[in-house]
């Protein structure tokens, strides 16, 4: 009962979503930079993250984002308005960090040092300094870990467990149904697990 | 020891995915405690799980400055004006280049009054010029493109 009441809920909220947007991708498909500049404004910080996940440098996923947006605009045209935005434009973001790693190879930071740039601890208190330290070392362990995964494993662990997405925006995001969400977390999980057995 | 069938295994990986993620309700929580209670292997998995569970709720992006949200969008909209600008620009180069390389052959390297001399000679640096804009274009490209210290503050 409830779940089918969060169902219904999520499709909702959705369904109201995908209405507003329509309306901004239709001015934007008009020319209206302001529509643009709204739908920038909202999801630029779920862009950023997304972005620092697969590069690991806050200057490159800046730059990424953006540049995303601004290629997103410059092809505005050929999305369907009743598509949602954010999905379209992760697929770019996506394509563009992809080849942006695969470019830089050799010479871009391993994903393991985000840990020391761009990875907030979330620490109790309370906890003493060698818990911290270890907690560190744990955290490091597992950003190393996640390196050794396949992208779409990866991607799904960073979309639920760092940026904190609801199985219902990653569905959104890349287009596929919350079971599947639930399934591909799943199994990767098991193969991050499996890559720290023994560390943790 | 009683062995799960495939539907069960399948109901288990969810509710186990929903419970890494709090998300589970209460009547699917009681459906998890029961499978934690009668099969060991998902009492062993659901422990196993548990570290990294700990781990990764610990673990988060740092959020950047304030002001980085508060330019983004004016930085996307610069981005968005210098593309356009530099199509303009680009298109205005064309057609100037091409209006003097056409008038230049037509024109001037067929004017009669002007010694031959001068003529070709003129033709051989403007060529001379031509290739040397190019390729030091292209090498400070590559340079830019390939640097692996670019990102370093000299």
């Amino acid at each position: 009962m409830h779940a089918t009441a969060e169902i219904v809920t999520n499709a909702i909220r959705m369904t109201n979503t995908l209405i507003n947007e329509r309306d901004l991708i239709l001015r934007c498909q008009q020319g209206d930079k302001d529509a643009f500049g709204t739908l920038v404004k909202k999801y630029m910080q779920r862009a950023y993250y997304t972005a620092l996940g697969f590069v690991g440098s806050h200057e490159n996923a800046l730059d990424l984002s953006q540049e995303a947006f601004v290629r997103a605009y410059r092809a505005i045209q050929r999305l369907d308005a009743d598509r949602s935005f954010y999905t379209w434009y992760y697929t770019i973001l996506r394509n563009l960090c992809l080849n942006f790693k695969r470019d830089k190879a050799k010479k871009a930071r391993s994903f393991s040092e985000i840990g020391e740039t761009s990875l907030r601890s979330i620490r109790d208190k309370d906890a003493d300094t060698a818990h911290s330290v270890e907690l560190s070392e744990l955290q490091s362990a597992v950003w190393t870990a996640l390196e050794k995964l396949t992208a779409n494993e990866k991607e799904i662990i960073i979309l639920r467990d760092i940026q904190e997405l609801a199985y219902h925006e990653i569905a959104q995001t890349l287009d596929i149904p919350i079971g599947t969400v639930m399934s591909r977390l799943y199994n990767a999980r098991r193969s991050l697990r499996a890559q720290l057995d023994g560390k943790i | 020891m009683k062995k799960m069938d495939e539907k069960s295994r399948e109901t288990f990986q969810e509710l186990l995915t929903k419970a890494f993620d709090n998300q589970l309700n209460t009547d699917e929580l009681a459906q998890f405690n029961q499978f934690v209670e009668q099969f060991p292997e998902c009492a062993e998995e659901w422990q196993d799980m548990q570290p990294l569970r700990h781990v990764t709720s610990t673990m988060k992006f740092k959020e950047p400055a304030k002001e980085v949200w508060d330019m983004y969008w004016l930085n996307t909209y610069n981005r968005l004006e210098r593309g356009v600008a530099w199509v303009l620009f680009s298109l205005g180069a064309i057609l100037i280049a091409a209006f003097v390389v056409y008038n230049f052959i037509t024109q001037f390297l067929q004017d009669s009054n002007v010694p031959g001399v001068l003529r070709w000679g003129i033709a051989f640096v403007a060529l001379g010029g031509a290739a040397l804009f190019v390729s030091v274009l292209r090498e400070k490209l590559f340079t830019r493109k390939n640097d692996p210290y670019k990102e370093i503050d000299r």
